[in-house]
């Protein structure tokens, strides 16, 4: 089965499974699925693009996800003008079967720039998905 | 009637509509499905070949048919609406329930013996189209066969 290699980000928070940690992950694009994997090539989890509800280019405050790094910044006044007190990135939206409710995850690009490519091209694959499936022939006939 | 069974593969990349089907080879319509229920002895989200003949409609898989129906056994075919329904797909992280949004299919209603058992089977069609299709298809099956024995030949009386 071939995918394409969407991007690679950094996984940070909302999977039920996964929990809150940072994490490199590849996005790859299947004819049926996005799939979330590792570095090392291992899936760590799939969306089939029937379930997909949505992906959003969004910051979230690293108070949010608890950064030590911000929290260390945060307490230094003059370097708190400097840092940025946001991390850039994109939410995924799905509904989870296993669960049965839906799973908000957020993944760092690092730049508001990349998350909007990132979004960009998991709607291009999705899209696609939808039309092929649209024009599913129904019976040959002879 | 002929028994002899040829290849058949849907025309659509869709994961959950490949394979390779073994069919009846007088098909006069035929495609790919996703069998939900009723009446056969197959996994609930499996991709079927669905074949109308002359004389019966076959669920199909990779070995042949699994389930004939006489067309004269058939009672009644409709869409029916499948929302909520899940099908299995296979992905990189293993096999995950698919939850369509909105899911069409059709339902065909049949006899299994003359007592009148009604069975239902109940099958996914992936698009709303290729369900009044099927629909279409077999509806025109059923009066083929069923004008074709009023056609037998008139009734001798003396």
């Amino acid at each position: 089965m071939d995918g394409t290699v969407i991007d690679y980000v950094k996984y940070r928070d909302g999977h039920a499974n996964l929990g809150k940690q940072s994490l490199r992950v590849q996005i790859v694009a299947f004819p049926s699925n996005l799939t979330v994997k590792g570095l090392d090539g291992k899936a760590l989890f799939s969306v089939p693009w029937g379930n997909f509800e949505n992906a959003h280019s969004a910051p979230v405050s690293k108070e949010g996800l608890a950064s030590v790094g911000a929290v260390v910044l945060g307490s230094i006044p003059i370097l708190e003008f400097f840092a940025s007190s946001f991390i850039q990135g994109f939410w995924l939206r799905y509904w989870d079967n296993d669960i049965q409710r839906q799973q908000d995850i957020f993944f760092e690009t690092g730049s508001e720039r990349k998350a909007d490519q990132v979004v960009r091209k998991i709607f291009q694959y999705r899209d696609q998905y939808h039309r092929q499936t649209r024009n599913v022939s129904g019976p040959q006939r002879r | 009637m002929s028994n002899k069974l040829v290849p058949f593969s849907s025309q659509d990349d869709v994961e959950i509509y490949r394979g390779n089907f073994l069919v009846p080879a007088n098909w006069t319509a035929c495609g790919a499905a996703v069998y939900v229920a009723g009446g056969a002895n197959i996994e609930a989200g499996m991709p079927i070949a669905l074949a109308i003949t002359e004389n019966a409609l076959s669920l199909c898989d990779s070995d042949g048919p699994v389930v004939s129906i006489p067309l004269v056994s058939t009672r009644g075919v409709q869409v029916v609406d499948l929302t909520g329904i899940t099908i299995p797909i296979r992905t990189p992280s293993g096999i995950v329930d698919m939850v369509p949004p909105r899911a069409k299919g059709i339902a065909i209603k049949y006899e299994i013996n003359p007592i009148g058992t009604e069975l239902e089977l109940t099958l996914y069609t992936l698009s709303s189209n290729s369900a009044f299709e099927w629909v279409n298809v077999i509806q025109q099956a059923l009066n083929n066969k069923l004008s074709g024995l009023g056609n037998a030949g008139k009734i001798s009386r003396r």
